[in-house]
């Protein structure tokens, strides 16, 4: 009998399979598809997957090399899971063998076996004998740390608690004084609530459709709670002992999800990037296992490879951080979609302000739509009013009639949240005798300038100079901040209210692990407090002390280059208000403007924002615009400032026939970026599969192009961004 | 390396005595320069055409550096000397707009009042 071929997939950018012998010493019958095995490659070796295992290869038989070793048993991924995750490849044109690598935990990506991983939580079996850990005191340490906690530790505490523990717990647990403990129930979850009659309806009807796929759009104003309905629906689908996956768009929101699960009858993990590589390899196997029933992480959580799914939920399922930007852009939240139809569970997306797609499939049939329309417990909706800026005296970026509010609220001994999407002390430095002004000189940018740090920094490419002592152009030390970012307007208000903490939470005043639950707890410990914040504070943290909520700078987003740039101020208004007023008293928000006439504004600020999704979508339908029409941009960018337009016209010249719209090669909105020139070619075409036609057409003979070797260049199947 | 400017070109230096007027508090750049300014308002006579005739004006006088915290401190009224350059106020004015930049500043009198005539 001759030997079976393996077809194997390898984390390259090469559009194609392997084909290897089996490794020596291996039975044939061993080998199933989903298993890791370590191949030579070239003169190193990598690790591959095995894709199926076939009778005869297209290459000679004396050009076939041999796999060294298998590393698994038993097949990491189901046969299932690979289905999924050549629908992935297929869906964003992207190589397989990365699509399959970037699918599992990084310690499997390396020729590790995938061993057991460790148990998450250790207790002591019996107390040492006086004697037993005389000569080893580091042991005796940590047996006396595990004697206080009867109940078992997790590895977590240990790693902050006990550096270096776990050699030591190994010889503990060979001396049979220590042992792996199952995680002790939660000590006091936070209580079931009350649901309100909108909740007890949306969750009925969700619970009639437990079996089978039912994508459903769950449209609850801030703070109507839906968290609670995922929790009471999530106990449903435990008790049919199933698994539940939650997707959430930021890591700063899972410890606060997590102890909301936390009251459910299992064992409920996060998945993200802010854990450890064992942390998150120990989580995928609890998910992988069906140890876990709840799995709430970030969006590359929806490559978790659930045992027995039952239901898959996207909360604040608008947000742009489910797509990820680079290598392979995909989409967490509509992943999510195919991932609830392949599972044949249901799929709640829930949202204060759901993406125009969204509402679009709702509003077609194609999603269920569940409207929670008031505040859960005694809120009240908050009353909102544009300030017109024009010709007002602004102390720093706040206008009279903002401060005066603001004076209102703290007196009476309640909190005020300001939004400013805008980090640092201010946007530009600028000479004051001769109109210099600070750019980076790898962007087509400003470098925004960081008191505190004493640096300019460039936001787009990362990089930071010192502060110049005086004007290079002219060399006149009168060098001056102008505009105001986070970092400045907390000095002003620092200033202007010497008696309030002022609290910034902005990604360079929480980039301690662990400062932004400090800033948070200390903000819902009560009394009068003033959050400043940038896009971070807007997202679905509780913070029922504020009553009154401010946007800085609504222009910054009306003058946005992209075409979802309204949609996202929408959101992002819409989210700041339902800060405003989620305790008892009724909220307040004012958003500053020179443009409070503008027509979309004024809609959302007087019809709220189903009003305001109504007429974009109308704006949308016009321009053929998603969810209308389906985009996919062609990237290109090089040092060299010919090469990307050059490289992009080559590839227009060799497009195959199609109906589809092809806009470009046009530079970038910001051309230079970290040292590169990026250009761009946009396609839109009305219809989904014409596009995917094209594109498969076309990749090949891109690839195949001289002046593609000139050029990193990326294709992005619906971006998020087309600028 | 550009030419050397003409010796005319090159001068650039003045003193000029008078009254201290509206001191602003002394500030400090991002790049940890600090700078004062003050309005020095100065009378005096002349003579001009083989006449007398009366001097007056007013201009804004930047002191940065170690001089700042010495501007910063000077009282409304204060009679002072100051001998600097003559630049441009700023780049959003004509460069018909000046300020004098203190290299040196001595002052004459500490503290009396303006004499209003």
């Amino acid at each position: 009998m001759s030997e079976p071929i393996l077809e194997l997939a390898l984390a390259t950018p090469l559009r194609r399979r392997f084909d290897y012998l089996p490794p020596a010493g291996v039975e044939h019958h061993r080998l199933q598809a989903g298993q890791r095995l370590l191949v030579p490659f070239g003169r190193s070796r990598r690790v591959a997957l095995l894709l199926a295992v076939k009778d005869s290869s297209a290459l000679p038989a004396e050009r076939l090399r041999r796999a060294e070793r298998l590393l698994d048993e038993a097949p990491l991924l189901t046969a299932a899971e690979l289905d999924f995750l050549h629908w992935v490849a297929d869906y964003y044109h992207h190589p397989l063998g990365e699509v399959l690598f970037h699918a599992l935990p990084a310690p499997l990506r390396q020729a590790r076996p995938a061993r057991a991983p460790e148990p998450d939580y250790w207790r002591l079996r019996r107390p040492p004998d006086p004697s037993e850990l005389k000569r080893a005191p580091r042991q005796a340490a940590l047996a006396a740390l595990l004697a206080e906690h009867p109940e078992g530790l997790p590895a977590a505490r240990l790693d902050q608690a006990f550096p270096g523990w776990r050699p030591l717990m190994k010889q503990l647990v060979r001396r049979g004084l220590a042992c792996a403990s199952a995680p002790p129930p939660p000590p006091s979850p936070p209580p079931a609530l009350e649901l309100n009659p909108e909740q007890q309806a949306a969750l009925t009807a969700l619970e009639a459709r437990l079996d089978g796929f039912h994508p459903c759009l769950l449209e609850g104003v801030t703070g109507s709670g839906k968290t609670e309905v995922y929790l009471r629906l999530a106990e449903a689908v435990l008790a049919r002992g199933r698994q539940v996956l939650v997707l959430v768009p930021e890591i700063g929101l899972t410890p606060q999800l997590l102890q909301r699960f936390a009251r459910l009858p299992t064992r409920v993990v996060a998945l993200h990037s802010g854990m450890s590589d064992g942390e998150r390899l120990r989580a995928w196997w609890a998910a992988r296992r069906g140890e876990a029933g709840v799995i709430i992480g970030t969006r590359s959580a929806v490559f978790a490879p659930l045992a027995r799914p039952g239901l898959v939920v996207v909360d604040e399922e608008h947000d742009p951080s489910f797509k990820q930007q680079e290598g392979l852009r995909y989409s967490g939240r509509d992943l999510a979609l195919v991932r609830a139809q392949r599972w044949e569970v249901p799929l709640i997306l829930g949202s204060a302000t759901p993406s125009l797609e969204s509402l679009h499939h709702a509003r077609e049939g194609r999603y269920h739509h569940l409207r929670l329309s008031r505040r859960a417990g005694a809120a009240r909706p908050p009353q909102i009013d544009c300030l017109d800026l024009r010709g007002q005296p602004l102390h720093g970026n706040l206008s009279p009639v903002l401060l005066e509010a603001m004076e209102r609220h703290l007196r009476r001994g309640e909190q005020v949240l300001l939004y400013l999407n805008r980090r640092g002390y201010s946007p530009v430095l600028l000479c004051h005798e001769c109109g210099w002004v600070a750019q980076c000189p790898r962007c087509d940018s400003r470098y925004t300038l960081h008191k505190g740090r004493a640096r300019l920094h460039c936001h787009h490419c990362d990089k930071t100079v010192a502060v110049p002592r005086q004007c290079p152009a002219c060399g006149s030390v009168d060098l001056r901040p102008v505009g105001f970012g986070t970092e400045r307007t907390e000095e002003v208000l620092r200033q202007r209210f010497p008696e309030v903490p002022v609290l910034r939470i902005d990604r360079d005043s929480t980039r301690r692990k662990g400062s932004l639950e400090a800033v948070l707890e200390r903000a819902r410990a009560g009394g009068a407090a003033i959050l400043l914040g940038t896009q971070m504070l807007a997202k679905g943290h509780h913070l029922p002390q504020i009553t009154l909520a401010a946007v800085l700078d609504a222009d910054q987003g009306l003058h946005g280059n992209d075409f979802r740039a309204l949609e996202r101020l929408a959101q992002l208004i819409t989210q700041v208000s339902g800060r405003a007023g989620r305790g008892e008293r009724a909220g307040r928000v004012l958003i500053q403007t020179h443009h409070p006439d503008h027509p979309l504004l004024t809609t959302l600020v007087h019809s709220g924002y189903p009003a305001f999704a109504e007429a974009a979508l109308g704006e949308r339908r016009a321009a053929g615009l998603p969810p209308f029409g389906h985009l996919a941009l062609i990237r290109a960018e090089s040092p060299s400032p010919e090469a990307p337009e050059r490289f992009l016209r080559a590839a227009l010249a060799q497009c195959p026939e199609s109906p589809v719209i092809r806009l470009g090669p046009a530079p970038a909105v910001m051309e230079r970026r970290a040292g590169r020139h990026r250009f761009q070619i946009l396609l839109i075409s009305p219809r989904r599969a014409p596009l995917h036609r094209l594109i498969a057409a076309w990749l090949p003979r891109l690839e195949a192009l001289p002046e593609a070797r000139r050029v990193r260049w990326s294709l992005d199947i619906d971006p998020q961004e087309t600028f | 390396m550009p030419q050397p400017l003409p010796r005319a070109e090159r001068a650039n230096r003045l003193v000029l005595g008078g009254r201290v007027e509206a001191v602003e508090p002394a500030r400090v750049t991002p790049g940890g320069v600090p700078i004062a300014t003050f309005l020095l308002a100065h009378r005096s006579h002349q003579c001009e055409a083989g006449l007398p005739r009366e001097a007056w004006l007013r201009i804004r006088v930047l002191a940065a550096g170690d001089l700042a915290p010495r501007a910063a401190a000077l009282a409304v009224g204060a009679e002072v000397e100051v001998e600097g350059f003559l630049s441009r106020s700023s780049y959003r004015r004509e460069p018909t707009h000046l300020a004098l930049h203190a290299h040196t500043l001595r002052i004459v009198e500490r503290n009396e009042p303006i004499h209003e005539e």
